[in-house]
C-alpha cells in the first residue's frame, strides 16, 4: 500500500518536473538541431536531430561565381562557416567580451566601497542611503532609458563603447548584494585591520575583497549574463556603427540581411553566442550556488 | 601609563591607572562597558569626554595603529585569505615598510627593503617559536583548530612588540578544557614578555586566576579595583561580592540594631557593626564559610537539602532556605556531608569572622573584630 502511494507521488512529481524541463530545454534543442541541418530539412521538418548531413550546394557561393565543387559542403559546415562569414561574428563577440568585462570591473570598483560604507561605517543618513539603494532596485531600466539616451546624445556619446558601458557601471543590485554579504563579516576583522594600520580603502581591497570572492562570483554571473544577452540597450544607443555591435545585435543582421529563411546559419550563430555563458556557468556552478546561499565565512 | 576618561551613557566616568608590565583584567557581566573601555584605549572608539594617555602621551587624536598597542579579538579576526605566516607578517609590513616597499614585485627594487624584510622575518620566527606554531605557518586560518587560531592571533599581536596587549575575551570561543590550559599559557606569556596586558572577560574565574589586578565593572562604573585576593576576600560592594566567586556568595537578609548587633534570618551573627545603626542589612557568606551541622548548636540556620552536587573533592549542598529566593550553597568535604540526605532538613552555621555585611545601599559595612563581641553576641 505504502509503496504504491509512493510510486504514484514520485510519478506525479517527476512528470511535473519533466514537463518543466521540456519547456525550458526545447528552444535549445531546436536551436542546436537547426544549426546542424540543411535549409531543406529545416523547411520540411525532417532529418531528426542532426539531419542526414548530405552534401548540399551553397547557392550564394555559386552566385559569387566560384567553381561548383568548392560550393559543395555538408550542412553543418555550411551553417557554421556562414555564421562566421556572413556577419563579423568574432568582432561582435569581442565587443561583447569588452563591454561585459568593463561593466563588471567598474561595477565592482563602485559597489565594494559603497557596500563597505553601508555595512561597516557609521555615518549620518546611512539608513536613508541604503533605503535609496533598495528603492533603485525597483526602477526598471526601460523607465529611464529615454532620459539616459538623451543625456548620452547631448554629450555626443551615442555609438561609442562608453554608451554601452557607462549606464551600467553603478549597479544597485551589486551594492545591495555585497552589502548583505559584508554584514556577515565580523566587525573584529575590520578592527584588527585598523589596528594593523590599514586605511579604509586598504581594508576594502585587501580584506573585504578576498573574503567576498564567492559573493562577487555570484554577482559576476548575474552581471555578465545580463549584459552579454542584453538586446534592448545596445539597440537603443548603437544606431549606425556596426563595428560596435554586441552579439545579440549581431543576430539581427542575419534576420534582415539574408534573403529567404537562413535559419541554419542564424541558429549556428546563436549557438556560438550562447556557448560561452553555458561554459562559464558549468565551470563556476559550485561557486555560484555558494554565493547565492551566502554561506560566507566560518 | 595613565588613562582617564568618562563617557556619558555607557561609561559613567572611569579613572584607571595601568602600571607598566601589569596584567590588568576588566571583568563584569555583558553590557557593563568593559569592551567599550578597551576599544577606547585601542582607539577604535572615541570617548565623549576625558583623555587616554599612554606613556604620559595623550593619544586622543592618534590613530589606532599609531598607539603602539596590539589587540587580540574574541573571534581571532585573522585574515581568512592569508596564510598564518602572512597573517603574522602583515602588521609589521604595514608598520615598517613604506608604500613603495610594499608593492608586489616592484617593491623588491625599493631601497632598504631587504634589511626590513629580514628583520620582519626574524620577528615572525620569534613569535612563531614562542607560541610553537611554526608547523602551521603555511596553513590558512580555516584549516586550524580553535586553539591554534588563538595562538596565531596572539602571535599577530606579539610580533609588533607593543607597549600593551589588549585582549577582548580571547578565550571565550574555546572549549572548557582548552580554556583552562590557555589561562596558564597566557600567564606564562605575560611573565616571559614582561609586557602590559589589559584583559577583558566576563568570566570571573579567568580574572581571578590570571590577573595582577582586576577591575570589576558594572553598569559603566568600576566598582572595585584591586588584586584578585583582595577583591575576593574584601568586596566593597554587594554586586562585586555576588559576581566574583563561584558558586555565588550566599546573601541572607539581615537586620542591625542600635546596639550594633546583627541578625541574619533572625539568627544572631557573631560580628557586630562598628557604627551601630538600626536598619536592614544583607549578610553574605561564601559557600566555603558555611558549615553543615548534624544538630542545632544554637545560632544555626536551617534549610531543606534539595541537591547534592558531588565534584569529587568537594560537595556543593544546595539548600532551600525560608526567607531567601535563591538556593543557599554550602561547600563541604564529602565526609562532612555524609549524613545529609536530599529532601531532609539540615542545620548549618556561618564561620566566625567570615560574614561580609552590606548596607541597604549595597556598600560594605564595617564590622568590629568578632573575638571582642563573642561574649556579648
Amino acid at each position: 500500500m505504502m509503496a504504491r502511494t509512493n510510486w504514484l507521488g514520485e510519478f506525479l512529481k517527476h512528470s511535473v518536473l519533466l514537463a518543466g524541463a521540456i519547456v525550458v530545454l526545447l528552444p535549445f534543442y531546436l536551436m542546436l538541431s537547426y544549426s546542424l541541418k540543411s535549409p531543406a530539412e529545416i523547411e520540411s521538418n525532417t532529418g531528426g536531430f542532426v539531419g542526414s548531413q548530405e552534401i548540399m550546394t551553397d547557392r550564394r557561393c555559386i552566385k559569387a561565381g566560384k567553381p561548383p565543387e568548392e560550393c559543395d559542403m555538408r550542412p553543418i559546415v555550411y551553417n557554421y562557416t556562414a555564421a562566421f562569414s556572413e556577419a563579423p561574428l568574432v568582432r561582435y563577440m569581442l565587443n561583447g567580451v569588452f563591454v561585459t568585462v568593463s561593466i563588471f570591473v567598474i561595477q565592482v570598483l563602485v559597489a565594494l566601497p559603497c557596500a563597505y560604507a553601508l555595512s561597516k561605517l557609521k555615518f549620518w543618513g546611512r539608513d536613508v542611503v541604503f533605503g535609496l539603494v533598495i528603492f533603485c532596485l525597483l526602477i526598471p531600466v526601460h523607465a529611464i532609458a529615454l532620459p539616459l539616451y538623451i543625456m548620452l546624445a547631448k554629450v555626443g556619446l551615442t555609438n561609442t563603447y562608453a554608451a554601452l558601458i557607462i549606464p551600467w557601471t553603478i549597479s544597485v543590485f551589486g551594492i545591495f548584494l555585497m552589502r548583505q554579504f559584508f554584514m556577515t563579516v565580523p566587525d573584529d576583522l575590520i578592527d584588527a585591520a585598523r589596528m594593523d594600520g590599514m586605511s579604509e580603502f586598504a581594508i576594502v581591497w585587501r580584506v573585504m575583497l578576498p573574503t567576498a570572492i564567492p559573493a562577487l562570483l555570484a554577482f559576476g554571473i548575474f552581471s555578465v549574463v545580463a549584459h552579454w544577452n542584453d538586446y534592448y540597450w545596445p539597440r537603443v544607443v548603437i544606431t549606425g556603427n556596426r563595428d560596435l555591435m554586441t552579439p545579440p545585435l549581431g543576430l539581427r543582421m542575419f534576420k534582415s540581411d539574408l534573403d529567404g529563411n537562413e535559419y541554419g546559419p542564424m541558429m549556428a550563430a546563436t549557438t556560438v553566442i550562447v556557448l560561452p555563458l553555458v561554459i562559464i556557468f558549468l565551470l563556476a556552478q559550485r561557486r555560484f550556488i555558494e554565493g547565492i546561499t551566502m554561506t560566507g565565512m566560518k | 601609563m595613565t588613562k582617564t576618561y568618562g563617557t556619558l551613557r555607557v561609561l559613567n566616568g572611569i579613572d584607571l591607572d595601568i602600571a607598566d608590565g601589569e596584567y590588568l583584567t576588566l571583568v563584569g557581566p555583558s553590557g557593563c562597558g568593559k569592551s567599550t573601555t578597551l576599544r577606547i584605549i585601542a582607539g577604535l572608539e572615541t570617548q565623549t569626554t576625558g583623555d587616554v594617555e599612554i606613556d604620559g602621551r595623550v593619544v586622543n587624536e592618534v590613530r589606532p595603529s599609531r598607539r603602539d598597542l596590539a589587540m587580540v579579538f574574541q573571534s581571532y579576526a585573522l585574515y581568512p585569505h592569508l596564510t598564518v605566516r602572512q597573517n603574522l607578517v602583515t602588521p609589521l609590513q604595514l608598520r615598517d615598510m613604506n608604500f613603495w616597499q610594499r608593492i608586489p614585485l616592484l617593491g623588491y627594487l625599493a631601497p632598504g627593503r631587504r634589511a626590513k624584510m629580514s628583520k620582519i622575518e626574524d620577528d615572525m620566527r620569534w613569535a612563531a617559536e614562542t607560541l610553537k606554531i611554526e608547523p602551521l605557518l603555511h596553513r590558512k586560518p580555516g584549516q586550524l583548530s580553535g586553539g591554534q587560531r588563538q595562538r596565531v592571533a596572539l602571535g599577530r599581536a606579539m610580533v609588533r612588540n607593543p607597549a600593551a596587549f589588549l585582549m577582548d575575551e580571547p578565550l571565550s570561543n574555546l572549549d572548557a578544557a582548552l580554556r583552562v590550559h590557555m589561562r596558564a599559557e597566557l600567564s606564562e606569556l605575560h611573565r616571559a614578555l614582561g609586557a602590559t596586558f589589559v584583559y577583558v572577560t566576563h568570566d570571573q574565574a579567568e580574572a581571578l586566576t590570571m590577573s595582577d589586578r582586576m577591575a570589576v565593572m558594572m553598569d559603566g562604573d568600576i566598582l572595585q579595583l584591586g588584586p584578585p585576593d583582595e577583591v575576593y576576600e574584601d568586596p566593597r560592594d554587594i554586586r562585586v561580592a555576588e559576581f566574583i566567586g563561584s558558586p555565588k556568595m550566599n546573601i541572607l537578609p539581615g537586620h542591625g540594631d542600635s546596639a550594633g548587633r546583627i541578625t541574619a534570618l533572625g539568627v544572631a551573627v557573631e560580628e557586630a557593626l562598628a557604627e551601630p545603626s538600626e536598619g536592614p542589612l544583607s549578610v553574605g557568606f561564601r559557600p566555603e564559610h558555611l558549615h553543615i551541622q548534624p544538630e542545632d548548636t544554637g545560632a544555626c540556620f536551617s534549610g531543606r537539602l534539595t541537591y547534592k552536587e558531588n565534584l569529587g573533592s568537594d560537595v556543593f549542598l544546595h539548600l532551600a532556605v525560608e526567607g531567601i529566593e535563591v538556593k543557599a550553597v554550602i561547600r563541604a568535604k564529602p565526609h562532612e556531608a555524609d549524613f545529609a540526605e536530599v529532601g531532609e532538613d539540615v542545620w548549618f552555621s556561618g564561620e566566625a569572622g567570615k560574614a561580609r555585611v552590606f548596607g541597604a545601599d549595597g556598600k560594605r559595612v564595617a564590622l568590629t573584630e568578632p573575638q571582642l563581641q563573642r561574649k556579648t553576641g
